[in-house]
C-alpha cells in the first residue's frame, strides 16, 4: 500500500464527521485526497512500517467549547436584534410622572433657554429621576446661561439629595450669601418706595432649610438649629420648619424647646402629623 | 513554565471567547432591562401589600412634547383586543393605545364642528365588540360612531347633552342631562326614561352608565349615589337610598361617583373622583365593598379620576386620572374570572416581552450545550479528559 493509499485509507475511516471536528483535528496528521497535500513528519518517519497509524481524534472539550461559543453568538445576536426592534418600534412617550416631567422640562429649556425657572424645573425633574449629577450639571449650565443665582439652590439641593452633604453645604453657603444680598436690595428698594413689608423670600427659606438638613446630616446640630431659626424669620408660620426645629431640639435633648416648637407647628396646622408624632414621642420619654 | 500544547491552547482561547460572550450577553441584557424599566417607578408598594391596588403602567401620551400628551383626559374604554381608547376633550381628540401602552393613533376631526361625522368635545366614549368607537360629544348634542378604521359610521342625536355612552348587545345607551336614551345600533331610538333631580329615580349624572342583563346602572354623580334601573326605567335600587348632604357624603356614601364598570366576577367597580378611589359594589344590592387607591401625583395615585374601564382578558382597570393628565392601568385583588389566563395575557402585554426571543434562544442554546456535553462525556472516558477536564 502506498503512502498516498494509506493516507487515503485513514481519511476514509477516521475523517471527522463535521467541519467543527475537522477544524479541531490535530494538525500534526493531515489526511487528504489531494495529491499535493502535505504529509506529516511522523508519517514520513514511520514510512517503512506498513501499519497505518490512526489519526488523532478531535479534542472533545474544544469541540464542545466551540459549539457553546457558536450558540452564545446566536444568543447575543438575537438579543441585539430584539434591542434594535425595541428601539425602532417603541415610541419615546414618557411612561411615568418623572419621565414626563423630565421630557417636558427638557423641551422647556430648549425653547426658553434664558428662563431660570425652566432650568430649575429641569434640575428638580432630574433629582426626582435620581439623576443627581445631571441635576448639578444643569443647574451650573443654567446659571451660566441666565446668571440667575437661584440655580445655586437647585445645585445644592441636588448635592444634598445625592448624599454629598459637605459639597451641598458649600453651595448652600454661596446661595445664602447671594440670595441674602438680593433680599437686602429688594427690601431697600421697597423701603425707598415707602413700602414696609415683612421679610419674605421663599428661596432664602429653602436655602436655610436645605443647609440645616445637610448640617444635621453631618452632625452639626447647632448649625442646623441656627439655620432653621433663620428660615423661620422669613416664614414664621411654616409648620414644616417648626416641626423640623422640634426634631432637631429632640436630637440635642432640649425637650422643652422641642415641645414648644411642635406646639407652635400645631397652631398653624392642628393635625400636622410630624408635630403630633413628635409630641407623642416626647410624652413617652421618661 | 510548561509550554501549552495545541489542544490546550485551543481550549484556553475558546474558554476566553465563551467568557467574553457571556459578559457581552450580560451587558446587553442589563442594558435592555434598564431601557424597559421606566425612570421613577412607584417604589415597591404592590409587592409589599398583596391586598392593595397594583400599578401596572401609566400612559401620558404619544410623545414627549406637551401637545403630544393628554390634557385632562375625561373618559376611557377598552377595545376588543385590549386597546385603550381615551378622550382628550380639551384638544378635541381621541387617543388610541395598544394594551401595552404603545400609541396606535389619534381620532380627530379635521375641523372640529357639530356637523355630520365630526365632533367637538369628546366627553365620553365606549368601544363595541366589533371595534366601533362611540363618542359622546357634549357640545354637539350627539353620539358619533366610527369604525375601527376611524371612518364615520353614523350619529345618534340626543336632546340636550351627550354625557355618557355605553354599547352592548347592539344597543347604545346614552346618558343625556337627567335621562337615559336607548338606541338600537342602527340609530333608532328605542326608549328613554328619567328626569333631572335629586329624588330617588331622578338622575343628575356626569358620564357613568353601564348595562347588563336588562339592568342599567348609573353613577349618579351629583346626587352622590349609584342607581339601578330596569329597561323601562323603573328604579330597582339607589345607594344610598336618599340623597345625602355634602357634609355626610364622605362617611355615608359617595363623594363624587363618576363612572362604573364590571370586573371579571360581575361586580360593579365605581370610580369616585373626590375620594380618589376605586370601590367594588354588589350589583344586586348596591352595597359597597372594598376601596382601593388614594390621592397623589405619583404613579399609582389618583387626582380627580373621572372614568374607569375593565379589560377582562388581562384583569386590569384603565382609569382616566384626569387632573394628573394621564391614564393609569391598575389592578385590584379578586377581580378576575380566569386569573391564570389573565396572567398569561398580562405577560404578553408587558414591555418585557421584548426579552422573549433572546430568552428563548438562550434556552435553546443551553439545551444544545447540555446535550453536546452529554454526548461528549458519553463518547469519551473520564481519563481521556483529565481530572480537571483538561488533559
Amino acid at each position: 500500500m502506498t503512502r498516498e493509499e494509506e493516507n487515503l485509507n485513514i481519511a476514509e475511516t477516521d475523517e471527522p464527521d463535521s467541519t467543527v471536528d475537522a477544524w479541531l483535528a490535530d494538525d500534526t496528521v493531515v489526511a487528504t485526497r489531494d495529491d499535493d497535500a502535505p504529509v506529516s513528519e511522523d508519517a514520513a518517519a514511520d514510512d517503512a512500517e506498513a501499519a497505518p497509524e490512526p489519526a488523532p481524534e478531535p479534542d472533545p472539550v474544544s469541540a464542545w467549547l466551540l459549539r457553546v461559543a457558536l450558540a452564545l453568538i446566536i444568543v447575543v445576536l438575537a438579543t441585539a436584534a430584539s434591542l434594535v426592534i425595541f428601539f425602532v418600534t417603541v415610541e419615546k412617550a414618557p411612561r411615568t410622572a418623572v419621565e414626563r416631567d423630565i421630557a417636558a422640562s427638557e423641551i422647556a429649556v430648549r425653547e426658553r433657554s434664558s428662563d431660570p425657572a425652566a432650568w430649575q424645573a429641569l434640575a428638580y425633574a432630574y433629582v426626582r429621576g435620581e439623576r443627581f449629577d445631571d441635576a448639578v450639571e444643569v443647574s451650573r449650565r443654567g446659571r451660566a446661561a441666565t446668571g440667575a443665582e437661584i440655580l445655586l439652590l437647585s445645585e445644592a439641593d441636588a448635592l444634598r439629595f445625592s448624599g454629598r452633604h459637605k459639597d451641598a453645604i458649600a453651595v448652600y453657603d454661596e446661595a445664602v450669601t447671594s440670595l441674602s444680598e438680593e433680599e437686602s436690595a429688594a427690601v431697600a428698594a421697597r423701603e425707598k418706595q415707602g413700602i414696609a413689608t415683612p421679610p419674605s423670600n421663599a428661596s432664602l427659606v429653602n436655602a436655610f432649610y436645605g443647609r440645616a438638613l445637610s448640617r444635621n446630616e453631618t452632625g452639626d446640630s447647632a448649625g442646623a438649629i441656627a439655620d432653621v431659626i433663620k428660615a423661620l424669620e422669613f416664614s414664621p408660620q411654616d409648620s414644616s420648619l417648626l416641626a423640623t426645629l422640634g426634631k432637631f431640639y429632640e436630637k440635642t435633648g432640649e425637650t422643652a424647646k422641642a415641645q414648644a416648637a411642635y406646639r407652635e407647628a400645631l397652631r398653624f396646622i392642628p393635625d400636622y402629623p410630624p408635630a403630633l408624632l413628635g409630641l407623642k414621642r416626647l410624652e413617652k420619654r421618661p | 513554565m510548561a509550554e501549552l500544547t495545541t489542544p490546550n491552547r485551543t481550549r484556553w482561547v475558546l474558554t476566553l471567547v465563551v467568557v467574553l460572550l457571556v459578559a457581552l450577553l450580560a451587558v446587553l441584557v442589563a442594558l435592555f432591562v434598564s431601557l424597559l424599566r421606566p425612570v421613577g417607578l412607584p417604589s415597591g408598594a404592590p409587592a409589599a401589600k398583596p391586598d392593595a391596588m397594583e400599578w401596572v403602567r401609566s400612559i401620558y401620551g404619544y410623545g414627549p412634547s406637551t401637545a403630544e400628551q393628554m390634557l385632562s383626559p375625561s373618559s376611557v374604554a377598552v377595545g376588543p383586543n385590549g386597546g385603550i381608547y381615551v378622550t382628550d376633550p380639551t384638544r378635541s381628540r381621541v387617543l388610541i393605545f395598544s394594551a401595552d401602552g404603545t400609541p396606535r393613533g389619534v381620532l380627530k376631526s379635521e375641523t372640529p364642528s357639530i356637523h355630520l361625522g365630526s365632533f367637538v368635545r369628546p366627553e365620553a366614549l365606549d368601544v363595541a365588540e366589533n371595534g366601533d368607537i362611540f363618542i359622546a360629544d357634549s357640545q354637539a348634542k350627539k353620539v358619533v360612531a366610527f369604525n375601527r378604521n376611524k371612518e364615520f359610521v353614523r350619529e345618534y342625536p340626543v336632546d340636550q347633552m351627550a354625557r355618557g355612552v355605553y354599547v352592548a348587545d347592539n344597543r347604545v345607551y346614552v346618558l343625556d342631562v337627567g335621562k337615559v336614551i336607548v338606541f338600537d345600533i342602527e340609530g333608532k331610538r328605542l326608549s328613554e326614561f328619567g328626569t333631572r333631580g335629586r329624588l330617588p329615580g331622578q338622575i343628575d349624572a356626569y358620564q357613568g352608565i353601564i348595562a347588563r342583563n336588562g339592568t342599567i346602572f348609573i353613577a349618579d354623580s351629583y346626587n352622590k349615589r349609584i342607581q339601578a334601573f330596569d329597561e323601562s326605567g323603573t328604579l330597582l335600587w339607589a345607594r344610598p337610598d336618599s340623597t345625602i348632604s355634602t357634609a355626610d357624603a364622605g362617611s355615608a356614601g359617595w363623594d363624587l361617583p363618576q363612572d362604573l364598570t364590571f370586573n371579571g366576577r360581575g361586580e360593579l367597580v365605581v370610580i369616585d373622583a373626590f375620594a380618589f378611589e376605586l370601590t367594588v359594589v354588589d350589583p344586586k344590592t348596591g352595597q359597597r365593598g372594598k376601596s382601593y387607591g388614594g390621592f397623589g401625583r405619583t404613579d399609582g395615585e389618583f387626582y380627580y379620576p373621572t372614568s374607569v374601564a375593565y379589560d377582562a382578558r388581562r384583569d386590569w382597570f384603565v382609569v382616566a386620572d384626569t387632573q394628573n393628565n394621564r391614564v393609569q392601568v391598575v389592578r385590584i385583588p379578586d377581580s378576575a374570572a380566569q386569573p391564570i389566563q389573565a396572567s398569561v395575557w398580562r405577560i404578553l402585554s408587558s414591555p418585557y416581552r421584548y426579552l422573549g426571543p433572546p430568552v428563548g434562544v438562550l434556552l435553546l442554546a443551553l439545551i444544545f450545550a447540555a446535550w453536546s456535553a452529554w454526548s461528549m462525556l458519553k463518547g469519551h472516558t473520564p481519563s481521556s479528559l483529565g481530572s480537571d477536564g483538561f488533559e
